[in-house]
This record gives structure tokens, sequence and C-alpha cells, in this order.
């Protein structure tokens, strides 16, 4: 699992590539451990989720505390680009209610 | 009213799933109501139909509950003639950001359509638009509420901080001096079963003042039928029942001898027991709203009224032959796991959603020991194993068994449960080949058990995803049987049992 960081225009914030077609429970750890400082020190975060494949429930429940942790200080978890599979998962199970959700990283940028 | 601007309406057109007014009388109305069938069409299918009728080309679906199967159905938009964008709406977003972020300009006009009411065809294409924009209105009771209906500017959308939601955004629009407002009678209208109800009659009159009767409907000789009335595919109707006027008997409906429906709507796969009288009601299975009154009853007999149709989604006979394949492949482990004699005896209850309209029943599975998710323990893991897994397989080949969760619930307790959880829990059909059971996850948080139990929900059952997830399953439970405290003879005590 390896997070590519980039810079946001103006310094506004960070998106983040998760380079990886699986977010499940072997590489959850190592997601959680690389993203939690990114969390920490930026108010927008934009999450890249093109390459991602496959979410499990621990997947899921990671990327709910990424949300609680940027909710908690005012900050914005804004996830794009999401593949069908992983789509379908976010709507089959309601999360698409709770997460900003944009089809692409342009929409997501343009929210800001 | 200004009317210096004049510009071109956009063959962009938003279309909001959710319906917009703040509250929803009678229970039925839920958000499968715009994919419902009403006279062989959904709601959802008749404003997309009409929305493409008065010019629009490409149509920006915002998505609200029920995103999965609004996709499903609406696809590309092929059908229609027309493309199909979806959106979901930015639950922290204002309203100009989430529209500026998916494309609408603020020198155009733009068409903005709603599936829960369909509005006469007063916004056509050729009208120049001005200001503001103009909206279609319905005369309520006390105020003119919006249809959900209008031809909006771009500058008027993206100036409005309003948050992303339809609601919102009818509250605006009826506060707005700004707009042109038309007082129109809507066609169809599901804000209130009374107003569904009457949107369906009207229908009936415009489109058939007669007895319309699809293919495969089968009624008896005695059968007397009023028109005007619809009775659509494989409608079963016995003896002696009375239909019509404005009786809507959907697809699969089965109305038993001597029933009688009149001015009611009869929604898909529904029973209707014998010499039971129908007026001024909507039934979907088991669920009767009264019109009138808009209370809703939920008839707990069959015989009465109730789902034909098992519920959508069960368990398949390929995941029955695989729960059996294993039961046989895992006996030898399963035995002798079991022949460690420390767990204490226990039954728990597990709720158990039923097909048929009986509501639901409840499961006795014994459980021997209280389970706890807890990561890389082979001695949790051979619990489970023993406690749940095996014996669940056994359920699961019989059809029985539905179970979510990484956390075994009783019905008592899944009432305790949070509005979101319990939803997923009451609605969802899992067996025990499902990823949150095999491949339990470390439930340290309220984030983390929520995932499990949404995961499961979902629960995509492919063979590949079935073995990723039970190999390391089977791996921790071959290393329980090395386990030292599977080894002992005694129960272990909660001091050390992790």
């Amino acid at each position: 699992m390896q997070l590519k960081l980039e810079a946001l225009p103006e310094n506004k914030g960070a998106i983040i590539t998760i380079d990886s077609e699986n977010l499940d429970a072997g590489n959850v750890r190592e997601f959680k451990e690389q993203i939690a400082p990114i969390l920490n020190g930026n108010d927008v975060v934009l999450l890249d989720m093109s390459q991602l494949t496959f979410v499990d429930s621990s997947g899921l429940g990671a990327l709910l505390s990424c949300l609680r942790t940027m909710n908690n200080k005012n900050g914005q978890l804004k996830l794009f680009a999401m593949a069908k599979p992983v789509q379908a998962l976010f709507e089959l199970v309601r999360m698409h209610r709770i997460f900003s959700i944009y089809n692409t990283r342009d929409e997501a940028v343009a929210v800001l | 009213m200004t009317r210096a601007t004049c510009h071109r309406v956009s063959e962009t057109a938003l279309l909001f799933t959710a319906p917009p007014w703040a509250e929803s009388n009678g229970a039925l109305l839920d958000s499968q109501t715009i994919l419902d069938p009403l006279l062989d069409r959904s709601l959802l299918q008749r404003a997309v139909e009409h929305l493409v009728r008065i010019g629009s080309r490409h149509l920006m679906v915002v998505l609200g509950d029920n995103a999965a199967e609004i996709r499903d159905f609406l696809k590309q938009g092929e059908r229609w003639g027309c493309r199909i964008s979806y959106h979901y709406p930015d639950p922290r977003a204002p309203m100009r950001q989430f529209l500026k972020a998916i494309g609408i300009a603020a020198l155009e006009h733009y068409r903005v359509g709603n599936a829960w009411s369909i509005a006469p065809l007063a916004i056509n294409a050729d009208s120049t638009p001005h200001g503001a924009g103009s909206t279609l209105h319905w005369q309520d009771a006390d105020a003119a509420r919006w249809t959900g209906w209008g031809c909006l500017s771009g500058a008027w959308l993206l100036s409005r901080d309003i948050p992303a939601d339809p609601v919102a955004l009818g509250a605006s629009i009826a506060a707005d001096e700004s707009l042109e407002k038309s007082l129109v009678v809507p066609t169809l209208l599901a804000d209130t079963p009374a107003n569904l109800i009457d949107g369906v009659q009207r229908l009936l009159n415009e489109d058939s003042a007669a007895v319309y009767k699809a293919a495969q409907a089968k009624i008896h000789s005695t059968v007397r039928l009023t028109a005007p009335c619809h009775i659509g595919r494989a409608v079963n109707i016995e003896a002696g029942a009375v239909i019509g006027p404005h009786a809507v008997l959907e697809d699969g409906a089965f109305v038993a001898a001597g029933a009688q429906v009149r001015h009611s709507l009869v929604m898909q796969g529904t029973y209707v027991g014998p010499e039971l009288e129908l007026d001024h009601v909507i039934v979907r299975g088991p669920v009767l709203v009264n019109a009138v009154l808009g209370s809703r009853t939920e008839i707990t007999d069959p015989q009465i009224l109730s789902h034909l149709r098992p519920a959508s989604r069960k368990i398949d006979s390929r995941s029955r032959v695989i729960a059996a394949a294993l039961q046989v492949a895992l006996l030898p482990l399963y035995l002798l796991l079991r022949r460690q004699r420390h767990c204490p005896a226990g039954e728990t209850i597990i709720s158990c959603p039923s097909n048929h309209g009986r509501g639901l029943a409840a499961l006795r599975l014994a459980l021997q020991c209280p389970l706890r998710a807890v990561p890389d323990a082979p001695y949790d893991w051979g619990r489970h194993f023993v406690a749940t897994f095996y014996p669940g397989l056994a359920a699961v080949r019989r059809g029985e068994l539905r179970l979510i969760g990484p956390t075994l619930k009783s019905w008592h307790e899944t009432k305790k449960l949070p509005d979101e959880w319990r939803r997923i829990h009451e609605e969802c059909f899992c067996g025990l080949l499902n990823d949150a059971w095999v491949h339990i996850v470390p439930a340290s948080g309220r984030d983390d058990a929520f995932a499990s139990d949404a995961l499961a929900a979902a629960h995509p059952e492919s063979p590949g995803l079935i073995a990723r997830y039970l190999s390391p399953y089977l791996r921790n439970v071959w290393q329980a049987m090395f386990d030292k405290r599977f080894m002992q003879t005694t129960p272990p005590t909660p001091a050390n049992a992790v």
C-alpha cells in the first residue's frame, strides 16, 4: 500500500491517491498509519479512489474513521473517481449518504 | 418581475430522486415508491420520459436512497435516447457549490424535475426563459407548494446558499419572489397516499377510460369489472371478485374469491385475501395504507394480505451447494475442535426476516460461547468456527438462516440499534457465506462494527471472493487446534479468554 500525496492549489489541502487495488484487512493498518499524519496536517483532503477495485469491511471502517477524524476538526474529506464495484458497495450500504462523493477530480476540486 | 436577461434552455436537466417535501405522510411512501410500477410505469420512468419529451437530452440524476436500484433501472439512458449521469448530493457542501462542481453554468436555464411528482407539460422547450426562471406549484390546503418541477436559471441555482437537498431547495423556491410561479394540478403526486390515489385515478381517466387488461392475466368468468380499471401482467382474480371503478392491480397481484377492490392501488405481487373489501387504500404486501386517513397498518395474517413473492434477496441454490460442500469438507476439523470440552452451553435467538408476510420470525441457533471479534487470535477463530460457522452452514444449506454482522444479535438487541444499523439488520438477508462472517474485522470501534454490518448487507457472493475470505479464516481455525487454550479441559475465565 502506497499513498501518493499531492498538494491542492493555493495550499488548500491535499489530494491522496490510494495506489492499491484493494483496501482490506491485509493493508488497512498500513493505510491508517500512512493517512493519519496527512489528515492531521490538512483541513481538506481529497481521496482519489480510482485505483481501488475492492474494499472490504475493514476498509470501510478505515474510511469511516478518516471521515470522523476530519469531521471532529471541522475539516473536509471528499472521495472521487470510484470504480464501479466500490461505488456499488457504497450505494448498497448507503454510505453515499454519509460521504461526499464526486465523479471526477475536477468536480471534487471545484466544490472547494 | 425583471425580464431583462434572456438565456437559452440547456439540454441538460436536473432530476432529483429524493422528495422535495419536508415530510411524507404515510409510511408506505418510502423511497421504493418511485420505483414501484404504477399503471405499468414507475414514477421515476415517467419523470425521465417527461423531461425527454420537453427537450432534455442529458439528465443529471441526483441520487437519494435506492441509488443502486435507480442506477440499475435507468442505466445510461439509452432506452429513452438521452444521456444520464449520476451525482451524489454532497451532505456537507452548499447547493451552489455542488451544482457548480457538476457543471451548472450561470448563463443557461435548466429544467428541474423530481421523480416524486409529474407536473403537466407546462415547461416547454419553446418558451424563452427569462430572469430567475419559473416553477410549477400546486395549491395545498394551507399554501402553494412546489411540485419539484421548473425551469431555473443557472445564476439563480448558483447563488442560493442552501444545502444540496431537494427539501431545502423546495423551501427556498417557495419563498423566493423573483421566480415566476404557476399553479398547476400535477398529473401524479406521491406526497401523500390520498394524492397518489387521486393521481392514479386521473391517469386512469385520461389514458384508458375502460378496462385495461395486460397479458397473462387470469380473470374468472364471474368477476365483475367496472371501468376504469387497470389489471397488470399475470394478475389472477378469482371467482366472485368485484374490481373497479378506479382499481389498479399491478403485475402479479392475486385477488382471492369474493374480494372487492375499488378506488385502490394493489402493488406488485400482493395477495388480497378472500372477501376482503379494499376501498381508497394502497396495499403493498402486508402493508395497508388508508388513503383517506393516511394511517398505515401492517397485517400479520398472511391469509388477509401478504407478499406473494419471497423478498428479493435470499440465499440462492449456489450458496446452498457451497454450504453443503463446505460442511462435508470441514466435518473432520469441526469434530476435532468439538472434542475440546471447555465451551459452556447456551442459546441465542437470532432474528430472521422471513418471507410471505409473516414478519420477523426467530430462529434458535445453539451458541456455545459469546463471541468477540479479536484478530489474529486462533482461539477466537476456533470458537467462532465451532459455535457459529459450522452449524450455520447446515442452516444455510436448508435455506433457513439469515444472519448479519460480526456479532450475533438477538431480535431484542437488533431493536435497540441506531436506525441506520437496525434497518440494515432488518432488511438484509445474509447467510454465513459472507465476508463479514468469515473475515471478522477487529471491531474495536463503532465505525468498524458498522462497516462490517454494512458490508455483510452487501455481501458480494462470487465464488472467488468466498474463497478469498475462506482461506485465511480456515488457516486461523486450523491454528486454533494447536492453541493451548483449546487444549484445556476446563472453561477459560474471562481473564485468560484472549
